[in-house]
């Protein structure tokens, strides 16, 4: 072993616990990054596998710009924890340093007992980061596979497989090497630098900015004397205090970035599965018959349900143990079957630019279902839209997938409160009294218009007639549901109008869909646990340093007479202006990055925006709590050493 | 009048074999307005005894009064109150709070303790010990010296019944050291300022009124200096 070598093993070896946490940092982050690359690669796999081989490039680009987002903010977060380690004891080093120097150390040589440093930690740390990383992907598709068991029971399996990505682990050995010589090197630089004479001393140990003297007035009076140093330490020492107002930053960045995330992932699997709420639907359907009249045209008749007895048999599905029932009918105006059309200045614009790109149509075809639900239903939905009963409620909403990418329209004007809806000579007057987003509106009544534009109403003829219905045992009251329509439409009738009831058991056809929001809201809670542990362990470790690296300073304020009170007047408005500067900084680069994040998702699908309201004000909450408590802990610590020791600076 | 009375103070470190003695239980009293020197191999006690004079360390036994009031009876709140307005310490390494400007380290003690800045006291000060151009910077921008005597000023702010000096000068060169013992020697003369001063330096020594010699934690010696 070369000089520069030992030298570096002796550094591990003195700074016994040092090494411990770098190497726990190094693991930490190592095993995060194989991890998350881990889960990004088996995700896409089963996404692209449960999709049925559609979207592969979409795919893979979602997965792979966001597992590269989580690894950049993985590897800062893990510098900054490094660097930490090392500037705990950042001074002794110096020292060291600076002995080496007055010595005959050169700066080269200083330069390479730092890279053997990192080597030495890197080369124990990594194989046992990339097990754990290995372990945590391994048991966290172990714990999503058991989330996914009890629609494996049903039918199909529904897996996600262990992939070992090879691709991840090298670059998370790359970062991890890289972060510790970044981590190590900073005060290695600095050590080399100056003069070796002051780095014994530990001159120039921070540099503080003399700012412009400005008056803290408001702040004096409000937190008193205390608190005017607390506004002067965190104005001027702002190397300190980077740390941590960078690491909280990060951290505010980081969970709203990851639960914008979520939020989005959620919208989006929502929009492009879309699985029907239902278990069991039962469809009534009349079958339409042409009669000749006497003056040689032809009518076209059916036989409607009459939505009084609907009304009877809902309530008595209502009625069996663990179900519920939505139902809904639909389109009794029987030139609308085949979709009529609607005057162009009706739309909005994205829409008609859409339909109309040359905007050459006066009318524009557009199918339009009137769709009549539930009692219960309707007066839910007459409520959320803010009309009184017996209205009718447009839901403006239409979703097409344009190319590969699912968009979502506002398609009507609702300026025009009548829609005239032309079919080839009628001209069909809907008034309209108020209007519904997509989402206000259950998916089972939408997919009753058939997802064309809806129209709800208090009543139609009810040509086709559906109970979607959720039950805990869908096949156990399968047959029962049936049979209370058999109660009120006998079969014999039935088979004389020509209606056909036919019971639809979806909950296995449902599987796939739904093991794909299952999985979704898997790997959501996945990612955001995952990142709001860096981001904590992140804070705390920086700012419980700042406190440690100002014993010295407190132990002098108090050998002038601060008190303990005093004290923690000054620690509490520290921690106060900390938080709004981080909260400053943080804010503005969350919400860009969750914009950011909205915009990858909108490679393969178009919503708007969600804006992370709630998100924004736990921020605020979270920050300034945990800034507190950690400084006051940190400080409380502080106090069971003694002022004495403090003083001498050991 | 005794200004400070100590009596049988005791500091050990450590139990059972590994005990250290570092104070055996010294007792003396120094007069108000004298200039006391306090002097001793490295490891003889003097910082531990200094450390305890200043009430920022306590004793394992005995009592330390200054100006009628014994330090360790008090609890940590009504100590650090005291400190500020009866004890100035000065250290080797000035400790001064590194972002706080020359003027700002010195009215400290007397902004901690509530009261209204007194601009003409700064100002002299500040002329006292040299330094009104320099005022506003900060510790990192002025010397060895510089920043030694505005630790001095720091100490004078609130006309302290003791200064305390540990080694003031035991980080400077001899033109700084010789500056500072000057200020600490105008201050004992001009404001009938206590001063009790830790030194290696027989010269420094020699000019106070009086020597106590530490040795093992036992005062030697302790005699007055004539002139």
């Amino acid at each position: 072993m070369n000089l520069a070598a030992k030298l570096a093993y002796a550094q591990l070896i003195t700074h016994r616990r040092r090494t411990l946490w770098t190497i726990l940092g190094i693991v930490l982050s190592v095993s995060m990054l194989t991890a998350v690359f881990g889960f990004a690669f088996s995700g896409f796999e089963a996404f692209y596998e449960l999709s049925g081989g559609q979207f592969r490039a979409a795919y893979y680009t979602m997965f792979m710009t966001l597992a590269g987002m989580l690894s950049l903010i993985i590897f800062t977060a893990s510098v900054i924890v490094m660097s930490n380690a090392f500037r705990v004891s950042a001074a002794q080093r110096m020292q060291q340093f600076g002995i080496l120097k007055s010595v005959g150390a050169t700066k080269r040589q200083i330069t390479r007992t730092v890279l053997y440093e990192g080597f030495f930690l890197t080369v124990v740390a990594l194989p046992i980061g990339v097990i754990l990383g290995l372990a945590v992907q391994y048991v966290g598709l172990y714990i999503a596979n058991i989330l996914l068991q009890d629609i494996n029971r049903l039918d199909d399996i529904v897996e996600i497989g262990f992939v070992v990505a090879w691709q991840a682990i090298i670059i998370s050995v790359l970062l991890g090497f890289f972060t510790v010589l970044v981590s190590a090197w900073l005060p290695a630089r600095k050590a080399a630098q100056l003069p070796a004479i002051d780095a014994i001393r530990l001159q120039g140990e921070t540099k503080i900015k003399n700012a412009r003297p400005r008056k803290h007035l408001l702040v004096q009076k409000l937190f008193g004397f205390e608190g005017a140093l607390a506004a002067k330490s965190l104005r001027r020492d702002r190397r300190n205090f980077r740390a941590t107002v960078v690491s909280l930053s990060i951290s505010i960045f980081l969970f709203l970035a990851a639960s914008s995330f979520g939020a989005h992932l959620a919208h989006a699997g929502q929009l492009v599965i879309n699985p029907v709420d239902a278990d069991i639907i039962i469809e009534w359907h009349s079958n339409m018959g042409s009669v000749r009249e006497n003056d040689d045209t032809t009518r076209i008749e059916f036989t409607p349900l009459d939505l009084a007895y609907a009304e009877q048999i809902t309530a008595r599905m209502r009625a069996v143990e663990g179900v519920s029932v939505v139902a809904a009918g639909s389109t009794g105006s029987v030139n609308l079957i085949t979709g009529g059309s609607v005057p162009a200045a009706y739309l909005n614009a994205p829409f008609r630019d859409y339909v109309d790109p040359d905007h050459t149509q006066d009318a524009v075809g557009l199918r339009i279902f009137l769709v009549a639900p539930d009692a219960q239903t309707y007066a839910e939905l007459a409520r959320a839209a803010g009309v009184p009963h017996g209205s009718n409620i447009l839901v403006n909403f239409r979703r097409i997938q344009v190319d590969e990418r699912w968009t979502e329209f506002i398609p009507i004007n609702f300026n025009y409160q009548t829609l005239s809806i032309v079919e080839w000579d009628d001209v069909l007057e809907v008034p309209l009294h108020g209007q519904l987003r997509g989402d206000q509106v259950p998916n089972t009544v939408l997919a009753t218009g058939h997802n064309s534009l809806v129209i709800i109403v208090p009543y139609v003829q009810a040509k086709t007639y559906h109970w979607y219905i959720l039950a805990d045992a869908p096949i156990d009251v399968q047959a029962q549901l049936t049979d209370i329509v058999l109660d009120f439409f006998p079969l014999e009738f039935l088979t004389e109008n020509n209606i056909r009831l036919s019971t639809m058991n979806i909950a296995a056809n449902n599987l796939a869909d739904r093991a794909l929001m299952r999985l979704l809201m898997v790997f959501i809670y996945g990612f955001v646990g995952m990142l709001t542990l860096v981001g904590l362990t992140n804070v705390i470790s920086t700012l419980s340093t700042n406190i440690r690296a100002r014993r010295r300073e407190f132990a002098v304020l108090q050998s002038v007479g601060m008190t303990h009170g005093g004290l923690n007047r000054m620690l509490n408005l520290e921690s106060i202006l900390c938080s709004i500067k981080s909260l400053a900084v943080g804010l503005p680069l969350g919400l860009g990055a969750s914009y950011a994040i909205y915009r990858a998702f909108t490679i393969t699908v178009d919503f708007p925006y969600i804006f992370p309201l709630w998100e924004v004000l736990a921020c605020i909450g979270v920050v300034f709590i945990i800034t507190w408590v950690t400084m006051r802990f940190a400080a409380a610590r502080l106090r069971g050493g003694s002022m004495v020791e403090g003083i001498r600076g050991c | 009048m005794n200004i400070l009375r100590v009596e049988n103070l005791t500091k050990t470190y450590g139990k059972g074999d590994a005990e250290v003695i570092a104070l055996g239980g010294i007792s003396f009293e120094v007069e108000k307005g004298s200039f006391v020197a306090v002097v001793g191999a490295s490891g003889s006690g003097k910082s531990t005894l200094l450390h305890l004079l200043g009430g920022v360390d306590r004793p394992t036994s005995g009592a330390v009064h200054v100006d009628g009031q014994e330090l360790f009876a008090m609890n940590e709140s009504e100590l650090a109150i005291f400190r500020r307005r009866n004890l100035g310490i000065v250290y080797q390494f000035y400790n001064l709070v590194p972002t706080l400007t020359a003027e700002e380290n010195i009215m400290l003690p007397y902004l901690l303790d509530g009261r209204k800045p007194d601009g003409a006291m700064l100002a002299e000060l500040l002329e006292t010990i040299g330094l009104t151009p320099r005022a506003k910077h900060l510790p990192s921008e002025l010397s060895g010296g510089q920043q030694q005597r505005v630790s001095i000023a720091r100490a004078l702010i609130n006309s302290p019944a003791v200064i305390l000096a540990d080694e003031p000068t035991g980080n400077l060169d001899s033109k700084s050291s010789r500056e500072v013992i000057d200020l600490l020697k105008f201050a004992n003369k001009r404001y009938s300022q206590t001063l009790l001063l830790i030194t290696h330096d027989e010269g420094i020594a020699l000019q106070a009124d009086r020597i106590i010699t530490l040795s093992d934690g036992q005062i030697t010696r302790d005699e007055g200096v004539k002139l």
